[in-house]
């Protein structure tokens, strides 16, 4: 009962794609350039003091490495895409209908912590946030699966009248879904198990903050931004990578997901087909 | 690239394997549609219908993976030869769910959508909306948005998306199943319009007592995945009624009379399909036997039974505004089997869920056994009243078969020995043993509802309530379901269902309630529902085909009894011929 | 569920190009970040009320009544902000409570940033009002470049979410009957949440597969790329908005600059 690797035709998923050169050297950019400037904005505050001027250039620079962020965002939309399925289209649009108007109510749970956690370890609640960018990827497992997902489910979460608005939290979503999807694109699309998951959700948890320290955190010293990124890590991790990977498990185990490619990988292992 | 001498579909040979699986469905299908043809296709659940369907528009292979072997033809190419933008310019599909088939937010958009992808010029795309909304009669609803639709007219919107993209063939795959019957017999009405357009129809549908008289050939799919039967209707239902009946399919109601009557030894000549031909067949009989006086079998009506739950003056209005329920007044006997019927969206499901404290009254009140509704507490209500929601999946909470089923069991302290042992029961009750470590969700459609009503029962209630009990059931599996659940209802359980299938209402229901939007227009017994025509029209229900049957005879022959339902009215001819064979069977 | 939805009108906001709204939109939201006083998120805030009333014709009642749930999640942001902002010596304390240290400053930079919440708030309100999603959708492919795939799954999104509303209602109807207590408050709704989840995201997945199988039947995603019944043009006006928005807001500066009321981001470390 072997399977039959010649049928007479048949759709057969493309495997995702091998990144170029290019593509990782831009990732890892992005990356390091978004390090890099918490880094350089944490010294430069502390060295140069009230330096308005400086501090504002470095602000408008970060401006203008989002804003390539976005073009490269958008450019990607354009070509991605190709090998996903309908299918694979809808869950993304699915995910994000069904989060962003939770993201929305999710904002109460939020400020809950800030009652419960100490200055700083309240933004643990962000990781709620951050779901989308694990459980699209680990289901569909394409190129753009994190990017996009998460960057839906915030635009989604701006209709429902998330209180950050399209600069808050639509761009947002953005940012933090590269982050996640630099990780992924490491990994050549292939692999999805707790290590991969769990760095994709830390790069998110990273990007997302750095992103967020000139628009919200820009009132805090630095032990306390140190302690808020602290925080953001450990948030997704708990909030969005171990929800989203367990959430991906059950919904595999009823069966809805058998045609998605994570239905695929699983069958890889176990198939045996009928003779035909 | 099409060829106008080549039949619009045909099927050679095919064989069809869904490589997840590993299983294969369709073992060397042979089908062939011609041009200007309504061909129906017949077979249980789970025979590769709708997988055959997936593959006339090349969606498999193109889109879906499925291994093929034996070749589609359309228009005279092969599937695997061409594109799926071209397949799709020539096949339009339709599918049972009206929600799932829309993709936009309003009618032109929606009617534009299939023409955009084909990356038709904007100016022709105006022309052609207009035109395709025309064929389906939804002119002048443009502007409108496609959540406002009735699911008839999200249908027929579907349908004119496929036809503006200049379609000459339709897949139809149970195209009516969420439709109401008025709504059903709307779409039928459109089939023979686009017929005459020269669009040609391979239709999956189990409706066939409307549908019958338009379809002008039939193929049936068995087990196998193969074609067992093709032919024009008469000779597939006539003369492959035993294969049919051991496939547990749907069949028009007056042939199922006839072929009940032939397992007696009666005949009706001829074979009949529909009404018209079933009255004349049945006279025929009647005026053989001769005159005979009906003999006074009219039972005595049984002594009312206890009020068990009565509803009083109920009003209920949406947040929205709109009115669900005006004034609405019910009662149901202890040990009922009670219809509640009407149109779509005529607060059917609003009424209901108040009974079992969902809803909670804005105006006027519940009893039940007395008792005010909403002072009994939720754990006990829902103990003493179930409620089977239409979408079984929706009810589903454990991961396994076994564990679903003792969920409220243990939920309600029993003990774990009473568990194990109520679990057992209903997991027989319900066949469902060979999936006690299932996973509710990757069950059969047929085993999904059972399982939802089995749960429903571990706690004895003593009402039970169901939506749609038989849904997207074939004749198998709806049967075993009404069976058990009329072997409940003769131990005493109470039983009230949401229906449109009029069929089921006149073979199980004894009272019925009808409600035409929030008011109850009627509510007594089911004949008497059935003899007001104007009713039965405002609340888009059909009388079921041997009722109509019955009283055309009766016009020939006053006196002749009318009847609900096939059982008593052949135990009726039977008796007057006097020639019958076999014991008055329980079955059916 | 929805507290933003869009508003039907023929005002100029709701014929501008959804584009060049979006741009412009997110152009002055980014020139706030620089700022860090009262003052000028504050007339920024009542700047787009005005021109939500005026320019977008939108119901002052309507508006009034999205914006105050709002009210209270910035005065979050007021309270986290300035008990965050840990005082500098040279600063005026206004109290102290234990570790708690507020300062004017302090006080002020909070305000700043929840004045800015509300801000972005009111921007998005004004955006998603008079923007038809439909004609967003169309204007994202035609003039932002998006991949239409993308655009429609954020249609596909927003005409979902009422569904998600209505089928979370029958999941939690169909536990509610099988004897699970109503719950109250919004953590309990989380945790309720967690047991729904399954079953909610698996019927949806069930139901959004049919119709992906009903869009592939009418050749979505057959070409790289698709005609439009509808084509979304750049006009005039648009770019009149644009620059006009852009100069209003740079004279807002210069005036709010020249009476000494804005503050950069160096007051942060003064």
């Amino acid at each position: 009962m072997a399977i039959q690797t010649n049928p007479d035709s048949g759709y057969r998923p493309q495997p995702a794609p091998t990144p170029t050169l290019l593509m990782v050297v831009a990732g890892l950019a992005f990356l390091a350039l978004f390090a890099g400037w918490i880094t350089f904005y944490g010294w430069l505050a502390q060295t140069v003091g009230g330096d308005n001027v400086w501090l504002s250039l470095l602000t408008a620079f970060f401006w203008l490495l989002v804003f390539v962020v976005v073009l490269v965002a958008a450019r990607m939309s354009n070509t991605v895409f190709a090998n996903w399925q309908t299918r694979d289209i809808l869950l993304l649009a699915l995910v994000a209908a069904a989060f962003g108007p939770l993201f929305v109510q999710w904002q109460v749970v939020y400020d809950g912590f800030v009652r419960w956690l100490p200055l700083g370890w309240n933004d643990i609640a962000q990781g709620f946030w951050f779901l989308p960018a694990i459980l699209v990827p680990y289901i569909v497992r394409r190129p753009g699966a994190a990017l996009f997902a998460e960057t839906l489910a915030a635009a989604v979460s701006v209709l429902a009248g998330s209180p950050y608005g399209i600069v808050g939290a639509a761009v947002g979503g953005l940012v933090q879904g590269m982050g996640a999807e630099v990780i992924f694109m490491l990994t050549g699309w292939r692999r999805y198990n707790w290590p991969t998951l769990a760095l994709a959700g830390a790069a998110s948890a990273v990007t997302g903050f750095i992103y967020y320290v000139p628009i919200y955190y820009s009132g805090l010293d630095l032990t306390l931004l140190a302690i808020t990124g602290g925080s953001f890590v450990i948030g997704v991790l708990l909030l969005a990578v171990i929800p989203g990977k367990l959430l991906g498990e059950a919904l595999l185990a009823t069966g809805v997901l058998d045609r998605f490619q994570i239905g695929r990988d699983r069958r890889a292992r176990y198939a045996t087909a009928e003779d035909f | 690239m099409s060829d106008s001498s080549a039949p619009p579909l045909a099927v050679e040979g095919l064989r069809l394997r869904y490589p997840q699986e590993g299983r294969v469905v369709l073992r060397g299908v042979d089908l062939t549609l011609r041009r200007g043809e309504i061909k129906l296709l017949l077979g249980p659940s789970g025979a590769g219908k709708s997988s055959l369907a997936l593959t006339l528009n090349g969606l498999i292979p193109h889109q879906m993976e499925g291994d093929l072997r034996g070749r589609v033809l359309v228009n005279g190419t092969p599937t695997t030869e061409t594109t799926l933008a071209a397949l799709t310019a020539q096949v339009g599909m339709l599918f049972q769910d009206p929600e799932a088939q829309i993709a936009t937010l309003t009618v032109v958009d929606e009617v534009a959508f299939g023409m955009e992808n084909l990356r038709v010029p904007p100016q022709e795309i105006g022309l052609r909306v207009a035109a395709a909304l025309g064929q389906v009669g939804l002119e002048g609803l443009e502007g409108t948005s496609t959540g406002a639709l009735s699911g008839g007219q999200k249908q027929r919107l579907a349908l004119a998306s496929t036809l503006a993209m200049g379609v000459s063939i339709l897949v139809l795959d149970e195209p009516t199943a969420n439709l109401d019957p008025a709504g059903t017999a709307d779409f039928f009405k459109l089939l023979s319009r686009l017929k005459a357009g020269d669009i040609s129809v391979l239709i999956i549908e189990h409706k066939l007592d409307e549908l019958v008289e338009q379809v002008d050939s039939i193929a049936v799919l068995d087990w196998d995945g193969k074609v067992a039967l093709e032919g024009t209707a008469r000779q597939v239902l006539e003369e492959g009624r035993e294969l049919l009946e051991g496939l547990g399919v749907w069949l028009p109601q007056v042939s199922e009379l006839a072929n009940r009557l032939l397992g007696r030894g009666l005949a009706l000549q001829p074979y009949p399909l529909t009404v018209d031909e079933a009255s004349a067949g049945v006279g025929a009989l009647v005026a053989n036997f001769g005159p005979k006086p009906p003999v006074a079998a009219a039972e005595a009506d049984q002594p009312d039974r206890p009020v068990l739950i009565s509803v009083n003056a109920l009003s209920y209005r949406y947040r929205e505004g709109a009115s669900a329920l005006r004034n609405a007044s019910l009662l149901v006997r202890e040990g009922d089997f009670y219809a509640l019927l009407g149109p779509n969206g005529s607060g059917k499901t609003t009424l209901a869920k108040h009974l079992v404290g969902l809803v909670r009254p804005q105006a006027g009140s519940i009893t039940l056994a007395g008792e005010d509704i909403t002072r009994i507490a939720p754990a006990r209500l829902s103990r003493e009243v179930a409620y089977v929601f239409q979408n079984p999946e929706h009810q589903f909470v454990a991961l396994t078969v076994f564990e679903e089923l003792a969920y409220s069991l243990r939920a309600a302290r029993l003990p774990e020995a009473e568990v194990r042992a109520r679990v057992e029961r209903l997991i027989e009750d319900f066949g469902l043993g060979e999936h006690r470590q299932s996973n509710p969700f990757t069950l059969s459609q047929g085993q999904k509802r059972r399982l939802s009503v089995a749960t429903m029962l571990a706690l004895d209630p003593r009402v039970l309530i169901l939506d749609e009990p038989t849904f997207g059931q074939d004749h198998e599996n709806a049967t075993r379901i009404m069976r058990e659940l009329q072997r409940l209802n003769e131990r005493g359980v109470t039983v009230i269902m949401i229906t449109h299938d009029m069929k089921l209402v006149g073979e199980y229901a004894r009272r019925v309630g009808v409600l035409v939007r929030g008011e109850v227009r009627y509510e007594g017994n089911v004949e008497g529902l059935f003899e007001d025509a104007l009713l039965v029209r405002d609340a888009h229900l059909d009388l079921p085909p041997v009722y109509r049957v019955s009283q055309r005879v009766r016009a020939g022959w006053p006196g002749f009894p009318l009847f609900a339902s096939v059982t008593p009215f052949v135990e009726e001819l039977c008796s007057r011929s006097g020639t019958c064979r076999g014991e008055a069977s329980s079955t059916r | 569920m929805q507290s933003f939805r869009y508003v039907p009108g023929r005002s100029v906001l709701h014929a501008l190009n959804p584009s060049i709204k979006l741009l412009a939109i997110a152009l002055v939201m980014i020139a706030i970040t620089f700022i860090f006083d009262v003052a000028t998120p504050l007339t920024f805030f009542a700047l787009t009320v005005t021109v939500m009333l005026t320019l977008g014709r939108l119901p002052p009642r309507g508006v009034l009544r999205s914006l105050v749930p709002f009210l209270l999640i910035s005065l979050s942001f007021v309270v986290l902000n300035t008990i965050f902002h840990r005082p500098l010596a040279s600063e005026t304390l206004l109290f102290s409570f234990g570790p708690l240290a507020v300062s004017w400053e302090g006080l002020e930079i909070g305000l700043s940033i929840g004045l800015r919440v509300l801000f972005l708030v009111s921007t998005s309100l004004l955006f998603v009002a008079t923007t038809e999603p439909q004609e967003l959708v169309l204007s994202l492919v035609q003039q932002a470049r998006l991949g239409y795939k993308l655009a429609f799954a954020l249609l596909v999104a927003y005409r979902f979410v009422p569904l998600f509303a209505e089928e979370y209602a029958n999941i939690r109807a169909a536990a509610k009957v099988r004897g699970f207590g109503s719950d109250r408050g919004i953590l309990a709704r989380f945790k309720s949440l967690r047991r729904d989840a399954v079953p909610l995201l698996a019927s949806a997945i069930r139901r959004s597969e049919r119709l992906a199988i009903a869009m592939d039947s009418r050749a979505f995603g057959a070409f790289p790329t698709r005609t439009y019944r509808k084509t979304m043009r750049v006009t005039r006006r648009d770019w009149l908005f644009l620059f006009g928005a852009m100069g209003l807001s740079a004279a807002l500066l210069a005036v709010l600059v020249a009476t000494g009321l804005t503050r950069g981001i160096g007051v942060l470390f003064q």
